[in-house]
């Protein structure tokens, strides 16, 4: 089954709920979302499946309402780069219903991110890191690992506002567990509401090497992962968080064990989840061998080598992991 | 509501903003406040009507007075000011940020509104006759959300009263300054029926304000409501009301809704309401004094 299924059952699932609302921009039939999440909800769910004008601050703010009266929404941004859009009802407002009035907000902002598209520079980024460290505020990512469905399932009755970063890449990838690639990979997931994933090639349990990254990053990793194993024999073990932000504590004590640690995302570099990540692994567990792998601080461009040039690109880590085993 | 009772109301509005500017004078409070004297007629005109059970009601940074028009009880409000655990949100929301019952502000200007309009949606969907009042400043006129607010209420039919508390600045600025053409074609411009009143008669205030909160009850759709009214206090605490038109202060004065309410009653009955008013906000004080500051819980890493 795709990632796009998944999430789609995960709706249809949450809208057999007449609480539950989706608002968002062309997300009603015929156009059914820009990247189809919501195709045909809107038959189905005519209440709860609703239009909104190109007015995000004001849907935003209005879900967030909604939720605060009892009601369960989700709100669609089309394209992650227009958050900026939403962070002030979700920051000053959101959080605040939570924080101070000790209100359960079931609300979830759910945006795909991501670029090696071509779409340039206010279509291609990832700006979840401007919605980590706050207090009250959730960054769940799904990947081909975690079931997107699941997660906006628990997301939705988490009772506090999250942002839900899906990435336009993954949409029509299909989730690895049902791709022949599973074959060769053990996959073993923590039991938190949010899971963490972690995955090795078949009987090898030791590692040297664990490379971090979430969203539509797993696929590339998955890749490089098989790549060193058959080109290289080096073994190399993945590990996928869901929850983003606050950090989870099972997340800096599993991946602590490992000789070398590689933080890969595909935000900016500096003052992000990888920078966050880094610290509280050094400063709790005093590791010292932690390597980053983020987009370089230029705008995205547009055309495709360019584009690459500033995106993260997986080739670096491979070279850095041969550098590493022949010193 | 018998004007009796509305003088009592614009009473203790008045003289709780006036004890908590004695208050901050003597260094007994932290932070800041926004006082609303001069505004009673409009929290206690609009408010009188309202169910907070049942309706909504967002507010902003000065909304003391709303507060006291739905719940004529000054105690929880000074220990939330005091930072005291009987506070109305326990200490944590001081001034700016006030919950009681389904009556919630913010600090943040023209924030609720959007907010505002889901609150009146979940009325819409959920319930035959809810509706949600949103009172917001003339600064937050010129915030862009708030006109996606009122655009969202015309498209989606929503049973709201935007209410418009037009005190002429925005902090210090005017709104003849920061505002071109006039609001009533604004509101015009989203479709919108406009309502203008002069919040200076709160008897006048409170019949004109039951009609339209009958018509939203009934018709389910948002009107808006441009009350103009006048600030006594500055727009904080630190201001010294340099940049307001004296000739505009010297109308006000001669019609302030206090006293305008006051001349229509038994004088008997404003001197007790007086006394009544005065021994409230004293008992409030000194009992808000004595109470418990919150516990600091939930300190999970020395740093992070």
């Amino acid at each position: 089954m795709s990632y796009l299924k998944q999430l789609q059952n995960g709706l249809i699932t949450l809208l057999q709920d007449n609480d539950v609302y989706l608002l968002g921009e062309d997300i009603a039939e015929p156009y059914g979302g820009s990247f189809k999440v919501s195709k045909g909800l809107s038959l189905e769910f005519p209440k709860q499946v609703i239009s909104t004008p190109m007015s995000e601050q004001g849907f935003t703010g209005m879900g967030i309402g909604m939720a605060l009266a009892g009601l369960k929404v989700i709100v669609e941004i089309m394209f992650g780069d227009f958050i900026t859009l939403c962070a002030d009802q979700m920051i000053n407002h959101a959080s605040k219903f939570v924080g101070l009035y000790d209100k359960k907000l079931h609300f979830v902002l759910r945006t795909p991110m991501g670029g090696y598209r071509g779409y340039g520079g206010t279509h291609s980024q990832s700006l979840e890191k401007l919605f980590m460290g706050f207090p009250d505020i959730w960054v769940i990512s799904p990947s081909i690992l975690h079931n997107p469905g699941d997660l906006l399932i628990k997301a939705v009755n988490l009772g506090k506002p999250v942002l839900f970063v899906e990435n336009k890449l993954d949409y029509t990838k299909n989730m690895l567990i049902e791709t022949k690639a599973s074959e060769d990979h053990y996959i073993e997931l923590s039991n938190s509401a949010f899971p963490l994933i972690k995955t090795s090639m078949k009987d090898e349990f030791e590692a040297n090497y664990v490379i971090v990254t979430y969203g539509g990053l797993v696929s590339e990793v998955i890749s490089l992962q098989e790549e060193l194993y058959l080109e290289d024999e080096i073994s190399v073990h993945i590990v996928s968080p869901s929850q983003l932000f606050p950090i989870d504590n099972k997340l800096i004590d599993l991946i602590s064990d490992y000789k070398h640690i590689i933080l890969l995302e595909e935000s900016y570099s500096g003052a992000s989840w990888s920078s966050a990540l880094a610290a509280t692994l050094a400063e709790r567990k005093g590791h010292s061998s932690i390597h980053r792998f983020s987009a370089q601080l230029k705008t995205i461009a547009a055309a495709e080598n360019l584009e690459n040039s500033i995106l993260p690109n997986v080739n670096n880590i491979a070279n850095l992991i041969k550098r590493m085993e022949n010193e | 509501m018998n004007n009796q009772e509305m003088y009592f109301k614009m009473l203790l509005i008045r003289k709780t903003e006036e004890e908590i500017e004695e208050l901050f004078s003597k260094g007994l409070l932290r932070g800041t406040t926004h006082g609303a004297k001069g505004q009673e007629a409009v929290a206690v005109g609009l408010l009188s009507h309202i169910d907070c059970n049942f309706d909504y009601i967002t507010g902003s940074h000065r909304s003391h007075g709303h507060y006291l028009a739905i719940n004529p009880d000054p105690y929880p409000l000074f220990a939330e000011l005091m930072g005291k655990e009987t506070g109305l949100v326990k200490g944590k929301g001081g001034s700016q940020h006030i919950l009681y019952k389904n009556f919630i502000t913010n600090g943040i200007t023209g924030g609720m509104v959007p907010i505002a309009t889901g609150l009146a949606f979940s009325q819409k969907e959920k319930t035959k006759d809810g509706i949600c009042i949103s009172i917001f400043g003339d600064g937050a006129m010129n915030e862009g959300y708030v006109m996606e607010a009122l655009n969202l209420a015309a498209v989606l039919e929503l049973p709201i009263i935007f209410a418009l508390e037009n005190n002429s600045y925005a902090m210090s600025t005017p709104f003849s300054y920061s505002c071109r053409g006039k609001i009533e074609d604004r509101i015009h411009g989203f479709g919108l029926d406009y309502h203008q009143i002069e919040a200076i008669d709160v008897e006048t205030v409170s019949e004109k304000c039951s009609d339209l909160i009958s018509i939203v009850r009934t018709t389910r759709k948002p009107i808006f409501i441009e009350f103009k009214t006048h600030r006594f206090s500055g727009h904080s605490k630190s201001d010294k009301r340099e940049y307001v038109d004296p000739c505009l202060d010297e109308y006000w004065h001669k019609n302030d809704p206090l006293l305008r309410i006051e001349n229509k009653l038994d004088p008997k009955i404003v001197i007790e309401t007086n006394q009544k008013v005065e021994n409230m906000i004293k008992e409030s004080v000194e009992r808000a004094i004595q109470d418990a500051n919150p516990m600091v819980e939930g300190i999970e890493y020395e740093n992070l």
